[in-house]
């Protein structure tokens, strides 16, 4: 039986929740991975439908990014031979995939450009995608 | 993956604001999805944000369908500034960041798949370019 909001309420204020750890994450039914870098506030800025940036409310520095068209990703990247290492992809092809679109490169400030190459580094575990698996 | 706080992965269900008609929405939302995402890697932001899925999901600004990206045109979108009622019932005073909106979004059959805030336009409550993000602005109909 499900619960309600009372419940619900009760829930998130009984929580214990540990130390913050940067994982990635694939959201199935929106068909995107998400990967925050900080646990701070963040707002979401949509720079095109492929990619969303998240940005401290704070100093506008980045949070995390969401990339969306997972599945046509991994098509392409499994079609054309994009490489996996060690049953990893690198964040950085699913950014460059998501940025092919065009968008206002005004919107991007060059720090956030940079933080951005620095977070493509980052390895994705194949396994994160259970289409991919 | 641990689930909290009693081992169980919870459904939790909620009569949420209908975009059609005076009957309201069934709402559910899953633990064991994004909710554990956040628990499991210590996401103390986004948890607390999710005080405000209630209070947007049951009295929205405005309610949009359709993503404009492959298969996600029959998903909905709830957006408005929360009420904060919902976290104040719990003992919670959770200051809303000024000039944002808060999005909830939800698949066809009204489960919510992820929360966030987001720059508002020029109509309170409603997201910036709302005009070309979204297929279908459902309600309010003007």
């Amino acid at each position: 039986m499900a619960a309600g909001l009372e419940d619900f309420g009760n829930f998130l204020n009984n929580l214990n929740v540990g130390e913050f750890k940067s994982e990635p994450y694939y959201e199935e039914n929106t068909d995107a991975l998400l990967v925050y870098l900080r646990d701070c506030h963040s707002s979401s800025k949509r720079l095109n439908d492929k990619l969303t940036l998240f940005l401290s409310i704070e100093d506008g520095t980045l949070v995390g990014v969401e990339v969306k068209g997972i599945t046509r990703i991994l098509e392409l990247n499994r079609a054309f031979g994009v490489s996996v290492i060690d049953h990893d992809i690198r964040l950085g092809v699913f950014l460059a995939f998501a940025l092919v679109e065009e968008t206002d490169d005004s919107e991007i400030s060059s720090e956030l450009k940079d933080t951005l190459k620095e977070l493509g580094q980052k390895r994705v575990p194949i396994s994160v995608f259970p289409q991919a698996v | 993956m641990s689930l909290q706080p009693d081992g169980k992965s919870t459904v939790w269900e909620w009569d949420g604001f209908s975009p059609v008609g005076d009957v309201p929405k069934l709402m559910r939302l899953r633990q064991s999805c994004i909710m554990q995402h956040f628990i499991d890697t210590g996401n103390h932001a986004k948890i607390d944000e999710a005080f405000w899925v209630p209070d947007v999901t049951m009295k929205p600004a405005v309610i949009f369908r359709g993503l404009k990206r492959y298969g996600q045109s029959q998903a909905y979108c709830y957006a408005g500034i929360p009420s904060g009622d919902f976290a104040r019932k719990h003992g919670r005073d959770l200051d809303f960041p000024k000039s944002q909106t808060f999005l909830v979004f939800l698949t066809p059959d009204f489960e919510v798949t992820k929360w966030r805030p987001c720059e508002m336009g020029e109509r309170n409550g409603f997201p910036v370019d709302f005009e070309t993000r979204f297929e279908v602005k459902l309600w309010p109909q003007d």
